[in-house]
């Protein structure tokens, strides 16, 4: 079987049959006639029309077309001789033939009817060459290492330090220089013994390089699950943060971005979730530095701190980072041990290049942005008005009187969503100078962004600024460096203000006649936005690194990184507030102070030989981390003035709390890869961390993992299976943890800021478990890593088994121990999946390119055993994100019906006190009559069944096209937005146009329930009628650039320009009624995922973008 | 691999070094911060009586709803006692309404708040108690400090078994779960009989009535305190006589006095109010509590209950119009003063409950005509200050009945006592509970044990009949 996709094959069908046969013969033929072959053939002469090159096949072809000769030879004897140039003129068949087939190469004779027969001469097979040479990069500079192959064997050197090589190699072999980083070359040996030769970057190449931990290696070497990001997908998608820009991006992660609040982040899965107490993100190495999100603490205390923290990820600009991998599997993650159950993101940003000579980069980009949707979605103020009627009417109350309902009066008509709305604006600049010193031994890297974000709502938004440095040079064997980046950011704004926009009464106006804000016992959501409320974090990492090479294959690696992260956060309530105004407060100020702060101190010392078909490399370091985090929560009540003396110090009330955590984990790792002819591959990683999260007995966790490759391609046996040009399976197994909940839970500790009589007193508050130990994870991953047809397509298809046992749930515990729950060691959850990914060189010509990518995983997640504990509503069998509730059976349409379940009930009633015709009827699942939460039953779940991405790239010239499509199927949503929609709850309480279709006498044929005041049969209450179905194709993005033609730009000193225009979110293919099927309102909590309470909804966003580069 | 082996005293030097680098940053040699180790928490005298205030504290702020003992626990049980009924804000939450109506289940909410807050209580209790019994010490506080924190662990035992335990059967097997150490693991403890949960508080309280400091502030336990609350428990466990021999000690013992006028005790509060026997302190700062805003909120006086005050001289000093917020208890819900002070306390025992224990345990105990006047005098002299009427009631039943009318006029509304009268009443025969307030069964005179105790102990904390 045999494709091409760029060549049109110049035979035809016919043609194909014929050689064939006459290859048949040629193989059979014993006798070869003894022909001057030299004499005939000169007299015959082909006519070259103009200039050009080919190959040995269609120079052949030529002298078939214009002569009486044909060929035989075998098949794919010139597969790999070099092209032939072709003068203009007239030639004979003789000459031709000399010029295109080396000399004694092969042996040429002309058979019986015209037929020409090569074949290899063999005499000449065996004549080794000596060669020599240098190889250095495009500076000049030596590249230690390079390996030279010879081409079709697995014979080899390296270059050593000065890039000198020495290689036995037979003459018209090929040799190929190949280096990281580097655009691999191949030479054909003739007669020359010196070959000095010149490796130019390549950026190709370059994504072929795959960071892992405490090192990187070749993409083809890799053994574990690591994924690439995309780096050039996700700069078109302009993103503010890098969270946002992974969303279909690599198969195996799912990233559910959060809502649309400036600066919010979003939740990554990376195969599924594995702990339930613990929170989920994967360990981001930044540079080197683990962060963890949520500051290695519990996820209940990432989920409270979630709104006063902004994400460590938030601190990064997106467009410093170089490149993005994610490790997936154990084998690859092993080597974070403890940390690494959720996958490893390792970001790696930009580094000085060794051109000799700076680079600048100045980007430039305004954004826009609006909800996804500006229609009125909530009644106007007639409509509500019937409705509040009827809800009282419905439950045979009297009406209040207007001044109650409708204290301004029945006219006004606000529509508060628009009243809070605005288009959002964004500016983003940034500029990177980055290169080396003219001798090339100190790279350097300096960047600054400056980002200002203006919400969708008024008065929120996101600013940051980010000022990052990487200087690294080079002494002899010694080399260091040092990594700086520091920023600002801020959050201005509160998330909730969307949904309370919704249901806030249509009749209160935005003012009063006489200037004052309108507002019933709460104050309007207008008001709210103009309200202090803001996030402040300031992120300073610093980084040190040392690297000596102590022998030829021998570097020490030592590095110390802390890092640094305040947030801030700030919000005051005016005396003027509604709320503040009954309870006769004078303002009230709260401000949250949490410091984290991380020591990281490493060694590492790499070993790295071969010998033979035998590559070994070697890792082993130990790791010292200590984190401590401080946390002050100051709430301040009373203020002389709203405006100026509003500070904890000027306030009559006033409580401080602290809180904080210090946590030491000090770990050993060793890693060994060894690879046999680049054929089995074979690596095995462990590490043993200490941690003081866990009692003295239980304080050592080990990590072990191995896995091993073998690459088919490189087997005999696929020699001839031409279409594929790689192809490798591997399989890993191994053993990570989680320990990321709080400290000190295996002992009885007390704490202060228990207060009596004006003394402070400490209080035991845990119920202590001296056994609690690791979480850990058993990880079994196969996978099949494929390139095909000349390298045109390309991807990876595998299946991963993650079982997650000792699961640390926070176990209820009996009363009487004056505690509620306890963490105990107990559940076991397995996430289980497939990951697929395929890339396509689709088309390719020197104008039009057109590439695709797509990426899909199919992940089942579920709690296997809870062996006794029972923990919020997780239940065997489902998912930790399961949605449990009531499930509406239909409408109850006479109160016959009603009285008959009441009767039979036990309690006196089937569901409520006060149901009546026109409300749900619920399902009475467990059937003893009555409804209550024992009925719930599972109604979805939140993460999809399948999910990925699908990217495209078109281009035309300097036109450039690209689109990224993510879609996701059986995820479903609770949507809050539907409850206010459909549902009314008191008279202050707007709903949607949905409402008016609801159940009436008249109006029997509907599913939306009756409108009563405080619903009495609780309608509202969590059921199926407010679960969605909210799989989804959406167009994330689309990036239309212009590369500007650089001899244009000489003139300007420009050396590279692109102005882009990017769109985001801008459609989506969905059953979901809400605003946007991707959202996740509580990214921190692991059991509210896939609720939309409408906070923010998400936006759309059009970027308009500079790049330039001098 | 030759290399290896020839630089191996390079390699093992270096390995030394990688390995041994951790001692310079000794990153697993950490103390917590915020946190004191047990060990080192109660180390002298003055550690314990720092440790004591902390029991003392979880009496105003212990639970996730907020203050168990301070508003969820008299909440709740003048809810059962139909002087109050749900606010305005508690509608919608049939947990508050499931008191109101006595039909509170085993899972229900505030009963899984307040529950394990008294035992946290208690807990904290057995840590002072412990540790400051291992102290060497001659300092007198040494014991003092023990029988306080008796007297606290026994109050926190008692909430429990006059709510959830048969504590008017002294036969009984369903008592409590009567915790005496400090918690170390998470293990079930079966409940203890109805008789030895009695015998085991009333240990705690002898010991406090022996060594607890004698009185000098309302805020911190005594051994006036400690005679107060035994009078009462021993009022529930029917020991008449006693009840109303240890009440009269109280009254007689001078060192607390009624209140000249009914309203000043709730305008005092914590400020020097002369009738009150043990409360709890609060400020607006770290002792803040918002009982004031949740009285307002989720708790408004009963129908029934302000007319029963409709011709009492209290009434004023009692009810209040919230407008929205229904009829507000003024007790502790002040208009007047609601938005200044948005704490209250907790009368945990007060001299005027003291004269109508005395009078009801008086006529329990004694047949004579002289117990039936001292009595009725009692009664009268809390009628009395209130600016009523006096009684001349001379028969010993109906007297009994105007002593328990007279606790639901002096103590309603406050910390629930009108609701375990109704039960104690019921149970000696005085009155037929259902007339007054009619209860699905009879199971309902005490509350469920919460369902995750009897959940999760597998049932060696057995659930109570009927539910």
């Amino acid at each position: 079987m045999e494709f091409k996709l760029t060549k049109i094959h110049f035979l035809s069908k016919k043609w194909i049959l014929l050689t064939i046969m006459r290859t048949f013969i040629f193989l059979l033929c014993t006798t070869v006639f003894g022909l001057n072959t030299n004499i005939g053939l000169a007299q015959e002469k082909v006519k070259i029309e103009h200039d050009k090159i080919v190959s040995v096949d269609e120079v052949f072809e030529i002298i078939i077309n214009q002569t009486k000769y044909s060929f035989l030879y075998p098949t794919d004897l010139f597969k790999d001789a070099p092209k032939v140039k072709l003068k203009k003129g007239v030639i004979s068949v003789n000459d031709l033939l000399q010029q295109t087939l080396p000399e004694n190469k092969f042996n040429i004779t002309l058979g019986l009817q015209n037929r020409i027969l090569i074949k290899k001469n063999a005499e000449i097979k065996n004549v080794q060459q000596s060669i020599t040479g240098k190889v250095t990069d495009s500076s000049g500079d030596p590249l230690p290492g390079t390996t030279i192959r010879i081409k079709g064997t697995n014979k080899g050197v390296e270059a050593n330090f000065d890039g000198n090589y020495s290689i036995e190699v037979e003459l018209n072999k090929i040799l190929i220089f190949s280096y990281v980083g580097k655009k691999s070359r191949e030479i054909t040996i003739g007669n020359e013994t010196t070959i000095d030769v010149i490796l130019e970057d390549d950026d190709e190449s370059l994504q072929e390089v795959v960071i892992i931990g405490y090192g990187s290696q070749k993409r083809k070497d890799i053994t574990g699950s690591v994924s690439k990001v995309d780096m050039v997908g996700v700069a078109n998608q302009a993103p503010i943060n890098i969270d946002e820009a992974l969303v279909g991006r690599a198969p195996g992660v799912f990233v559910l971005p959060a809502n649309g609040t400036p600066g919010s982040s979003a939740a990554i899965r990376i195969r599924g979730t594995t702990s339930v107490v613990g929170n989920n993100e994967p360990l981001y190495i930044i540079d080197g530095v683990p962060v963890e999100i949520g500051f290695g603490e519990s996820n209940a205390s990432f989920q409270t701190n979630s709104f006063s923290q902004t994400s460590p990820l938030a601190a990064i600009n997106p467009q410093d980072i170089e490149t993005i991998d994610i490790l997936k599997d154990a084998s690859a993650t092993a080597i974070y041990g403890s940390r690494a159950s959720n996958g490893v993101v390792i970001i790696t940003t930009k580094t000085g290049k060794k051109t000799g000579e700076p680079s600048v980069t100045l980007n430039v980009k305004t954004s826009v942005t609006n909800f996804l949707n500006n229609e009125r979605r909530t009644l106007n103020s007639e409509q509500y008005q019937a409705v509040v009627q009827q809800a009282y009417e419905n439950v045979n109350l009297p009406v209040p009187s207007d001044a109650v309902l409708y204290p301004y009066g029945r006219d006004i008509d606000t529509d508060w969503v628009d009243a809070i709305s605005q288009v959002g604006y964004t500016k983003d600049y940034y500029l990177n100078i980055g290169g080396s010193t003219k001798n090339r031994e100190t790279l350097y890297s300096l960047s600054a962004g400056l980002l200002d974000q203006t919400g969708t709502i008024h008065n929120t938004g996101f600013e940051r600024q980010t000022v990052r440095s990487k200087v690294e040079t080079k002494l002899g064997k010694f080399r260091m460096g040092m990594n700086i980046n520091y920023n600002n950011s801020k959050q201005l704004g509160n998330t909730q203000f969307y949904s309370t926009a919704t249901f806030y009464n249509p009749t209160i106006p935005l003012y009063d006649e006489n200037g004052n804000p309108g507002q019933t016992r709460a104050s309007n959501p207008y008001t709210y936005t103009t309200y202090k409320n803001e996030l402040d974090n300031t992120n300073l990492s610093l980084t040190l690194f040392a690297e000596l090479t102590l022998a030829k294959n021998l570097l020490l690696k030592t590095s110390y990184a802390t890092n640094r992260i305040e947030n801030l956060s700030t919000t005051y309530i005016p005396s003027t507030n509604a709320l503040n105004i009954q309870f006769n407060i004078a303002g009230s100020l709260n401000i949250g102070d949490n410091t984290y702060t991380s020591k990281i101190f490493d060694n590492t010392l790499t070993y790295n030989n071969q010998f033979g078909n035998h590559r070994i490399t070697a890792l082993i370091g130990s790791s010292h981390t200590s984190n401590s985090t401080e946390k002050t929560h100051t709430t301040a009540e009373g203020f002389p003035d709203d405006t100026v003396s509003v500070y904890p110090g000027a306030a009559d009330f006033l409580t401080i709390t602290n809180a904080g955590t210090v946590s030491g984990l000090a770990s050993y790792f060793i890693r060994a890869n060894y690879n046999l002819s680049h054929k089995y591959y074979f690596t095995f990683t462990g590490r043993a961390d200490k941690s003081t999260k866990f009692g003295p007995n239980n304080r050592w966790g080990y990590f072990p993992s191995g896995a091993i490759a073998w690459r088919l391609s490189n087997e005999s046996f696929m020699e001839d299976v031409d279409f594929v040009n790689d192809l490798k399976l591997r399989a890993s197994y191994g053993k990570t943890g989680t320990a990321n909940f709080d400290d000190f839970q295996y002992s009885t500790f007390f704490s202060l800021g228990n207060y009596y009589g004006g003394i402070n007193g400490p209080v035991a508050n845990v119920i202590p478990n001296p056994d609690i130990k690791w979480e850990s994870t058993n990880q079994i991953d196969i996978a099949l890593e494929y390139t095909l047809l000349d390298q045109r397509i390309s991807g990876s298809i595998g299946y991963f088994n993650k079982k997650t046992s000792n699961q640390i749930l926070l176990r209820d515990i009996v009363f009487e121990t004056g505690g509620n729950n306890q963490f105990f060691n107990i559940g076991d959850f397995s996430n289980k999946g497939f990951e697929f990914l395929v890339g396509v060189d689709v088309y390719r010509d020197t104008k039009f390119k057109w590439t695709t990518s797509l990426n899909l995983s199919a992940i089942r997640s579920k709690m296997l055993n809870l062996n006794g504990a029972y923990f919020e509503n997780l239940r065997e069998g489902d998912p930790i994100d399961a949605f449990y509730g009531a499930k509406v059976v239909g409408i109850f349409q006479d109160q016959a019906e009603i009285d008959a379940l009441n009767a039979a009930s036990p309690t006196g009633y089937y569901q409520a006190y006060g149901t009546a015709p026109g409300d749900f009827k619920f399902q009475d699942t467990n059937g003893d009559n009555k409804v209550d939460i024992t009925d719930n039953v599972n109604l979805g779940q939140a993460a999809p069944d399948v999910f990925g991405g699908w990217t495209n790239t078109f281009s035309y010239g300097n036109l450039q096209v690209s689109t990224l499509f993510n879609f996701s199927v059986g995820n479903t949503i609770a949507n809050f937005g539907r409850r206010n929609e459909f549902t009314i709850s008191d008279e202050n309480t707007n709903s949607g146009p949905g409402i008016l279709n609801a159940w009436t006498p008249e109006n029997t044929d509907t599913d939306i329930p009756r409108i009563a005041y405080r619903d009495p049969n609780g309608n509202r209450r969590f059921s199926d009628f407010f679960i969605e179905d909210a799989s989804f194709l959406k167009l994330k993005n689309i990036n239309i650039s212009y590369q500007f033609d650089s001899n244009l730009l000489k003139k300007l000193a420009i050396s590279n320009a692109r102005i882009f225009l990017s769109g985001t979110n801008l459609f989506t293919i969905t059953s979901y009624s809400g605003f946007d099927p991707e959202i996740n309102d509580e990214p921190a909590n692991n059991f509210q995922q896939g609720y939309d309470y409408q906070r923010y909804p998400s936006v759309r966003t059009f970027s308009l973008g500079l790049n330039l580069n001098f | 691999m030759n290399y290896i082996i020839k630089n191996i005293r390079i390699f093992t030097a270096l390995l030394a070094i990688t390995i041994t680098s951790c001692e310079v940053v000794d990153v697993t040699d950490i103390q917590p911060v915020f946190q004191i180790d047990e060990g080192s928490v109660i180390t002298d005298i003055d550690g314990a009586d720092r440790a004591l205030k902390g029991v003392y504290s979880l009496l105003i702020n212990n639970s996730q709803f907020g203050q168990a003992f301070v508003v969820t626990l008299p909440g709740i049980t003048t809810n059962m006692g139909l002087t109050q009924k749900p606010g305005v804000f508690s509608g919608s939450s049939a947990n508050e309404v499931d008191f109101f109506t006595n039909e509170a289940k085993p899972d229900n909410g505030y009963i899984a708040d307040y529950y394990p807050a008294i035992y946290k209580l208690i807990n904290n209790a057995n840590h002072v108690i412990e540790k400051t019994a291992n102290l060497q010490t001659d300092d007198p506080r040494q014991e003092e400090i023990i029988a306080e924190a008796k007297f606290l662990r026994a109050l926190a035992h008692f909430y429990v078994l006059r709510l959830h335990g048969e504590f008017f059967d002294l036969d009984s097997s369903y008592g409590i779960v009567l915790k005496s150490s400090p918690v170390a693991n998470s293990d079930a403890q079966p409940r203890a009989n109805v008789a030895d949960s009695y015998e085991f508080i009333l240990n705690d309280l002898d010991d406090a009535i022996l060594n607890a400091p004698n009185f000098s502030t309302t805020i911190y336990a005594s051994k006036l305190a400690a005679k107060a609350l035994k009078s009462k428990i021993l009022l529930y466990k029917k020991e008449y006589a006693q009840a109303a021999a240890l009440a009269d000690e109280v009254i007689t013992s001078g060192l607390r006095t009624l209140e000249p006028e009914f309203a000043d005790v709730f305008e005092k509060k914590i400020n020097n109010p002369l009738e009150a026997i043990f409360q709890t302190n609060y400020d607006d700062f770290n002792e803040f509590n918002n009982k004031q805003a949740y009285f307002l909120f989720f708790y408004q006086l009963s129908d029934d209950y302000k007319e029963l005050l409709s011709d009492d001289a209290r009434y004023d000093a009692i009810v209040a119009n919230g407008g929205f917020y229904g009829s507000i208890n003024k007790k502790f819900a002040n208009p007047e003063n609601i938005n200044q002070r948005r704490s209250d306390t907790e009368y945990f025992l007060r001299l005027a409950e003291m004269y109508l224990i005395h009078a009801e345990a008086l006529l329990r105990s004694d047949n004579s005509e002289t117990a039936i006047t001292i009595a009725r005098g009692q009664v009268n002299t809390i009628r009395e200050r209130a600016g009523n009427p006096l009684l001349t009631t001379t028969d010993r039943f109906d007297l009994l009945e105007e002593v328990r009318i007279e606790k639901l006029l002096e103590l309603g509304a406050e910390s629930g006592e009108e609701w375990f009268d109704l039960v104690r009443y019921h149970k000696e025969g005085n009155l037929d509970i259902n007339t007054i307030k009619p209860l699905p069964s009879e199971a309902n005179l005490i509350l469920p044990m919460p369902q995750r105790t009897v959940l999760v102990s597998n049932n060696v904390v057995v659930q109570n009949p009927g539910y």
